[in-house]
């Protein structure tokens, strides 16, 4: 889960970005609107959080941006709350929107929402066969048994689950869970499906030699 | 106010009973003129007339007959003794009649060459006396016994006598005051239909206005779009001075809304960091306690400021007084020493003189440790700030110049607007700062201004025009 943060006030941004990665998000934030469309470009990004009172362009720019180019969710965060201008930011495409001051668990449940929502599903568990993920409460079951899972395991879990059978490339996924240009170790991707393995099921992630890793359906949907 | 309405009305009306009145006494001279002249010209045609009928040696007898024919029944004529009748002074016979009464009007009289009177028609003697005697001859107007008459009097050298014809004065006032009149009374009976004509025409003219008024009036208060409605020349300047005014009350609004749009972000971006910041640290983040009480810090100084803004609004003008700016400058400079040295910033000041100037101290306090707290604060550490009063012709100047990143050109006249910030600076400020500034400056009649100077930093000029070094 890679969220793009847009957010000009250093102090507000600042502790958004704690929050989001508190909750397993990889986080990147911009203070500017031109940059983070730059990295839009680049990097796959699971849902954006965008600012409208940018300082070097309006944020309802950089939403009708975003929606020339793809189906990004994004959540707008903003002072204004005029209703004139909720509508103009629900018109100009967002998925949402929350008014500052907010409730972190709020901002938080609505963006679960409006992930869910571009994945189209209405639930907010995934029920993959024997396998059920609760993105809410980061409760993760395999045949009816509850598992513990590391913020990072459930966050690849997560991701594989999104695309069940896709294979998603070793740089995709490296870049969904930590964000870009984070210091990883080299191996640590393996280390995350290594114990996925170990505490679900050896067949459940296949590897696919030198581009990446899926989510093998047979093995979830028969026991 | 008077209604225009009222007074085209009244003073067109004026303005037609006055062409009446004109109108009717031109008439009646023309009229008096042109009829005298037809009158004169009928006296001469019948002089002619009768001239061509006397006989070249008149006997008693044509006197005699010529008496008798002028016999108009209740006046006769005379006969005088120069005639040659001596028996009878009068002549009537039986069967004299008025042929029109009007005839009184007109009458003829006979002269010998001596002047002496021969026969003399009706009304033109009495019994004790006769119309003067002609002298020369001509037109001409002769009073007699209280009358008027015009007369033309000739001499016929062939039968070597005066004659004098003439018509009396009243018949052709009479006439003349008929045709005046009978010009007056159709314009007397159309008056009332010139008037109804003229309300309408002026309710008609008038009407744009009312259309115009009634567009105004029946506007939406949230419509600002211009007036479109066609208007006749005349109301050109009002239509565009109206849009004119509906294009600057429109642009106060929209700062107005653009104010509150911006303070709701000022008050609520702190408000939603200290929220997320207090989160964290509820989760366990051990440095967000700080951040949130940075959060804290914000908005009480956006808060404060704003109650300044508010304050300086309300354009109070109490404890007005003529104070030294040279006091006051040390003690600001004083207060914001601490905060330089924290930061290894260099604060100087530069010989500064006594200049005396009408002011609220607290006010000008206000604004110039606005001008300083925003020099140390975009100064980076270790930076420098100058400060500088001087005079010139130009008046006295208050100088604030620091050595940090200055505001990019286009943004310098934008600065000053309320939560306007120069967009690429990390420091936060609320941005209201220098609209207090600008707000107190032009109170205290001061001019503020900003440049950036050519080496780097902004310089800031406080300038009196009109105040004076002790």
């Amino acid at each position: 889960m890679r969220a793009l943060l847009v957010e000009d006030d250093p102090l507000l941004g600042d502790g958004l970005k704690t929050a989001l990665e508190r909750e397993g998000y990889a986080v990147d934030w911009f203070q500017q609107g031109g940059n983070a469309l730059e990295a839009l470009k680049r990097e796959p990004f699971s849902v954006m959080v965008l600012d409208l009172g940018l300082p070097d362009m309006d944020g309802l720019d950089v939403l009708s941006e975003v929606r020339r180019s793809g189906s990004l969710p994004v959540l707008i965060l903003t002072a204004r709350d005029a209703i004139d201008q909720r509508i103009r930011g629900l018109d100009a495409g967002a998925d949402d929107y929350v008014l500052k001051p907010f409730e972190l668990q709020e901002l938080l449940a609505r963006l679960r929402v409006i992930r869910r929502r571009a994945a189209g599903r209405a639930s907010q568990t995934i029920h993959l066969g024997r396998l059920s993920i609760d993105e809410a409460s980061h409760q993760v079951t395999w045949q009816g048994q509850a598992v513990e899972l590391s913020r990072r395991e459930f966050a690849l879990l997560a991701e594989l689950a999104h695309q069940p059978g896709q294979v998603l490339s070793r740089p995709r996924l490296e870049s969904l869970l930590y964000g870009w240009g984070a210091e990883l170790e080299s191996n640590a991707l393996e280390v995350h499906v290594h114990h996925l393995r170990k505490k679900l099921d050896r067949s459940l992630i296949t590897t696919v030699r030198g581009i990446g890793y899926r989510l093998n359906i047979e093995a979830v949907e028969t026991p | 106010m008077n209604s225009i309405r009222r007074y085209l009305f009244r003073t067109l009306a004026l303005s037609l009973a006055l062409i009446t009145v004109l109108s009717v006494t031109a008439t009646y001279l023309i009229t008096n003129h042109e009829l005298e002249e037809i009158l004169d010209a009928q006296l001469s045609l019948t002089a002619r007339e009768i001239m061509s009928f006397l006989p070249d040696q008149p006997t008693p007898l044509d006197y005699r007959r010529l008496a008798e024919r002028l016999d108009q029944g209740d006046a006769s004529a005379r006969l005088y003794p120069a005639s040659g009748i001596t028996s009878q002074t009068s002549v009537h016979l039986p069967s004299a009649r008025l042929y029109h009464h009007e005839e009184r009007k007109l009458t003829i009289g006979l002269w010998d060459n001596q002047a002496r009177p021969l026969v003399v028609g009706p009304r033109w003697h009495s019994s004790d006396e006769s119309i003067a005697a002609p002298q020369s001859e001509g037109f001409s107007w002769i009073e007699y016994q209280g009358k008027r008459w015009r007369s033309l009097t000739v001499f016929d050298a062939q039968s070597d006598l005066w004659l004098r014809l003439g018509i009396e004065y009243h018949f052709l006032e009479e006439i003349v005051e008929r045709v005046a009149l009978n010009h007056l009374w159709p314009m007397l009976l159309l008056l009332p239909l010139a008037l109804a004509m003229m309300l309408y025409l002026i309710r008609r003219g008038l009407d744009p206005i009312h259309q115009l008024s009634r567009q105004v009036h029946d506007r939406n208060a949230d419509d600002l779009s211009r007036i479109t409605l066609p208007v006749p020349q005349e109301l050109h300047d009002l239509r565009s001075a109206l849009n004119e005014f509906i294009v600057r009350l429109d642009k106060t609004l929209e700062r107005e809304r653009r104010f509150t749009a911006d303070a709701a972000h000022e008050l609520r971006t702190p408000l939603a960091a200290m929220k997320i910041h207090l989160d964290n640290a509820e989760a366990g983040e051990r440095d967000a306690l700080p951040k949130a009480q940075r959060g804290i810090a914000r908005l009480q100084r956006v808060v404060d400021q704003l109650l300044t803004l508010a304050r300086v609004d309300r354009k109070q003008f109490a404890d007005w007084q003529h104070l030294d700016l040279r006091p006051l400058l040390f003690e600001l400079v004083a207060e914001s020493w601490p905060l330089a040295e924290a930061r290894q910033q260099q604060l100087h000041m530069h010989d500064i003189p006594s200049v005396y100037i009408d002011g609220n101290a607290v006010e000008l306090g206000i604004l110039i440790r606005n001008l300083l707290d925003n020099a140390l604060r975009y100064t980076p550490d270790g930076g420098r700030i100058d400060v500088a009063l001087h005079q010139d012709n130009s008046g006295t100047t208050l100088t604030i110049q620091d050595s940090g990143p200055g505001i990019p050109e286009d943004q310098l006249t934008t600065v000053t607007e309320r939560f306007r910030r120069a967009s690429d600076q990390s420091t936060t400020g609320s941005g209201l700062g220098l609209s207090i500034a600008m707000a107190l400056a032009a109170r205290h009649g001061a001019i503020l201004s900003l440049t950036n100077a050519e080496r780097g930093g902004l310089i800031v000029r406080l300038t009196w025009p009109s105040a004076q070094m002790s």
